[in-house]
């Protein structure tokens, strides 16, 4: 068993009148199957990019990150979707934006679909022991 | 225009032989656009005492689909084994045990569909932290009777 530390911070100065400035670490007991981080050119069909498989109960932590460039290397503005498995639209990644979160207590894997071309995204899952 | 930056680091000394160390940054905007998002929930904090679903945030109509939204979920309890389930409508996402916490784009699909819900696994109280960062809800009609 090892040990996966989050730290998620959120910062800014001007989205209240009060400044936003917090930060939340975890710590996280991991066990396999597990990813290192991984990158793939993700296409317009989320069944073919399946990036963490069915749960079967499990608890997955999944990381998204849409790296802002398609199958080419070329910049691209189109949205990356993270979905469950059976296009469950969770929601949509910009170019440069990222997520992190739970997956879990029901058989859905987790895919990723462009809405057009292809994306590069990275992403890695880790397991909850 | 609002600037907010959110940044996440995943680390470990014993995953892999090597240390896993990553890091990534980015601002929040409105989709499609480079205009920040600039309307939030704040930072809300709630005491659960049953194990129900709850919206957290309603879609009640007319929908923002297309929209960007950004959410942050945290289950402060500090008892291991209790967590809250987090769905969008009927589709449970996974769970999020004690100190877990979720940060997530979300999409305003469709009415009730795509509601954000939250469910604790015990009735014996749960505190959780959440807040949303968006380009705009509808809010519910008020109903006085």
């Amino acid at each position: 068993m090892a040990t996966l530390t989050p730290t998620l911070t959120l910062t800014s100065s001007d989205a209240t009148a009060d400044d936003l400035s917090f930060s939340v670490t975890d710590t996280l007991s991991i066990t396999v199957p597990h990813t290192g981080l991984a990158k793939t050119s993700v296409s317009t069909t989320g069944a073919n990019n399946i990036i963490q498989p069915a749960t079967d109960g499990q608890t997955y932590y999944v990381y998204v990150k849409h790296t802002g460039v398609d199958a080419s290397s070329s910049s691209v503005t189109t949205t990356l979707n993270i979905e469950l498995t059976g296009d469950v639209v969770i929601g949509k990644l910009a170019a440069g934006e990222f997520m992190f979160m739970p997956v879990g207590g029901h058989s859905l894997g987790v895919q990723l679909q462009a809405s057009s071309g292809t994306i590069i995204a990275e992403y890695a899952y880790f397991t909850k022991a | 225009m609002a600037t907010t930056t959110a940044s996440l680091s995943l680390t470990s000394v014993d995953l892999f032989d090597d240390n896993l160390s990553i890091t990534t940054s980015n601002t929040l905007n409105k989709a499609g656009l480079t205009e920040g998002l600039d309307q939030t929930t704040g930072l809300n904090k709630t005491y659960l005492t049953a194990t129900t679903n709850v919206d957290i945030i309603t879609v009640p109509g007319a929908t923002k689909d297309g929209k960007q939204n950004f959410v942050y979920i945290c289950n402060s309890s500090e008892i291991a084994s209790e967590y809250i389930v987090v769905s969008i409508g009927d589709k449970v996402i996974g769970r999020l045990y004690a100190g877990d916490f979720m940060w997530t784009p979300w999409n305003q699909q469709a009415a009730h569909i795509s509601d954000l819900e939250i469910a604790p696994s015990v009735a014996t109280g749960m505190w959780v932290e959440y807040m949303i960062i968006n380009e705009g809800v509808v809010l519910a009609s008020s109903a006085d009777s």
